[in-house]
């Protein structure tokens, strides 16, 4: 009767270990898999990151080459376009046109550059400067901008009444939305 | 020794057996439990392992999608920037459908069927559905009579444009008409003695004819249709045969709505139309091959037109006060009783003809405006110390 009992607690003291291995080898299984989880999740968002890096350097590419070729803005004679110009008074008409009908043209604007501030700088003779666009949102649509993106894209400016010569600087400045 | 009764032994060997009969079954239940624990663990770690498989393949779907996307994006983009340029591009196997409505506003793109950007403010003539594994486009500028925007074109090796060449006087129209267009563009010319045959898979063709060659194609091959139901037909009115691209109208019909043509000799004004102005225009109606992407993205067009329109009038208000009031450049700026309108004049004018847009658009009232404005432009350019407006 007593060696019956002591096999009895020997046999549930097996089965209890037995059990507990199980138990371990299970949560042992588990912390594997969340670690597994864990690393490739942190290693898809940098690879999420480096690709949002290649879009914005892709959008500061194209936003520069539209702006750098904006009709608006360049020397023009008799229908044909000065590629490396821009027009001091297609300028000042530019920064007007964007200050006082911007009903009429920021949408158009915003679609093309999205959040951005456009700035040409005479640089020589007559130091000044135009800010032509600046979008930074509204207060239904606030940007919060944490970084901008600048590109400074050397240029000639023309008078096409005096026909004088300046050399100046446009300044771009991409701003990024916080998600 | 203790001695036990018969009795206890009876009892003992009792329990013995019911313990033999006990314990194989309790080991049989603990057997099956630990199976189906077994079991039950099992399916969960299969389900957890296939949900992330599924999800990790959408995702992977979704990323593949999106940079095709973008790169698709740059390329439209980019491309747009520089008039006169034809670029191929070699993507995987893709298929891109445009969708352009005018009335309701709405232009985008998608790759099979989900939207992958929108070309709200792009000119883009393009078929309804591109498929393959290269892509074409082709930019022009368009100049009416300023520079407007660049419109694109966007086409594969499965877009085939026919012509009829009947190879004598009618023939320099259409060597004009093609003039410009790139060599890599699949164009056949046809005549009386060949024509192509029908149509294979779903390439398209699009038949480019001149109103006058109307006669001639039928009396050549007769009563029977030789476009099938699938093709395009655009047909070119010029306003001015010494100028086809300068202004005319374009009639948009179906392979079917030219047999009725054929048969019934039906007046060409029953039939879908619209106005072109200026050879991207014109090129814009041949690729589209259809009136409804024509009208949206020439109405596009216009509202860029309309906004250019504006910037020229800020342009020509911020130039007055540099110029001499004495001068005769003034007046050809400002107007007057002698000069009669000047330029500021003439583009208020234009600037409330295209209040209604493209589709609202009197036609031979802005030619007129227009015309007025590209004598009043040469005049200025004359003058010295006179900047012309473009």
């Amino acid at each position: 009767m007593r060696l019956f009992s002591d096999n009895k607690k020997f046999s549930n003291q097996k089965a209890q270990i037995q059990m507990g291995e199980t138990i371990f080898i299970v949560i042992f299984i588990i912390l594997i898999i969340v670690f597994g989880l864990v690393f490739f999740s942190k290693a898809e968002g940098e690879t999420i990151r480096d690709k949002q890096k290649q879009f914005r350097e892709l959008d500061t590419i194209t936003s520069a080459q539209y702006v750098a070729s904006l009709t608006e803005l360049k020397c023009s004679s008799y229908g044909a376009e000065d590629l490396s110009c821009f027009d001091k008074i297609k300028i000042k008409a530019f920064t007007n046109m964007t200050q006082n009908n911007w009903d009429l043209v920021g949408e158009y604007y915003v679609n093309k550059l999205g959040p951005a501030d456009i700035r040409i700088e005479e640089l020589y003779p007559n130091p000044q400067n135009w800010t032509i666009y600046n979008y930074t949102g509204t207060f239904d649509d606030p940007v919060n901008i944490y970084s901008g993106r600048q590109t400074q894209i050397p240029v000639a400016l023309l008078n096409p009444i005096t026909k004088e010569k300046a050399f100046g600087v446009l300044y771009l400045t991409l701003f990024d939305r916080i998600i | 020794m203790k001695k036990h009764s018969k009795g206890y032994a009876k009892k003992t060997q009792k329990n013995e057996n019911s313990n033999v009969f006990l314990s194989p079954s309790k080991g049989q239940i603990a057997i099956s439990f630990n199976w189906i624990f077994v079991i039950i663990v099992g399916a969960v770690f299969l389900t957890f392992f296939f949900s992330i498989i599924s999800s990790q393949t959408k995702s992977s779907d979704q990323k593949v999608s999106a940079t095709i996307a973008k790169q698709f994006e740059t390329i439209l983009g980019t491309t747009s920037q520089q008039p006169g340029t034809f670029k191929t591009y070699r993507t995987s196997p893709i298929e891109l459908n445009f969708f352009c409505d005018a009335n309701r506003a709405i232009s985008y793109y998608a790759i099979k069927d989900y939207p992958a950007g929108y070309t709200t403010y792009d000119v883009m003539f393009t078929p309804q559905k591109m498929q393959g594994t290269s892509m074409f486009t082709w930019t022009q500028e368009w100049n009416y009579p300023f520079s407007v925007t660049n419109f694109l074109y966007v086409t594969n090796k499965f877009q085939m444009f026919i012509v009829y060449d009947p190879g004598d006087f009618g023939s320099s129209k259409v060597s004009t008409l093609l003039e410009d267009f790139p060599s890599n563009l699949t164009v056949y010319r046809m005549n009386e003695t060949k024509f192509p045959s029908s149509i294979v898979n779903d390439d398209v063709y699009t038949y480019v004819f001149f109103d006058s060659q109307l006669d001639d194609i039928d009396s050549v091959f007769g009563p029977e249709n030789i476009i099938t139901e699938k093709a395009q037909i655009v047909i070119i009115e010029p306003d001015l045969i010494s100028n086809i691209f300068k202004s005319g109208t374009v009639y948009f019909l179906t392979g079917e709505e030219y047999d009725d043509y054929l048969r019934l000799k039906n007046n060409l004004a029953s039939f879908d139309s619209s106005p072109y102005f200026g050879k991207a225009s014109l090129y814009g109606a041949m690729f589209s091959g259809e009136k409804q992407n024509y009208d949206c993205n020439m109405d596009k067009a216009f509202k860029r037109l309309d906004m250019m329109n504006t910037i020229n009038m800020y342009r020509v208000e911020n130039a007055i006060p540099d110029i001499s009031p004495v001068t005769n450049c003034f007046f050809l700026y400002n107007g007057s009783s002698v000069v009669q309108d000047g330029l500021k004049q003439i583009l208020g004018n234009i600037s409330e003809e295209l209040e209604n847009g493209f589709l609202g658009l009197d036609k031979d009232r802005f030619i007129h405006s227009v015309e007025l404005l590209e004598d009043k432009n040469s005049r200025v350019s004359f003058e010295s110390r006179c900047p012309g407006l473009y």
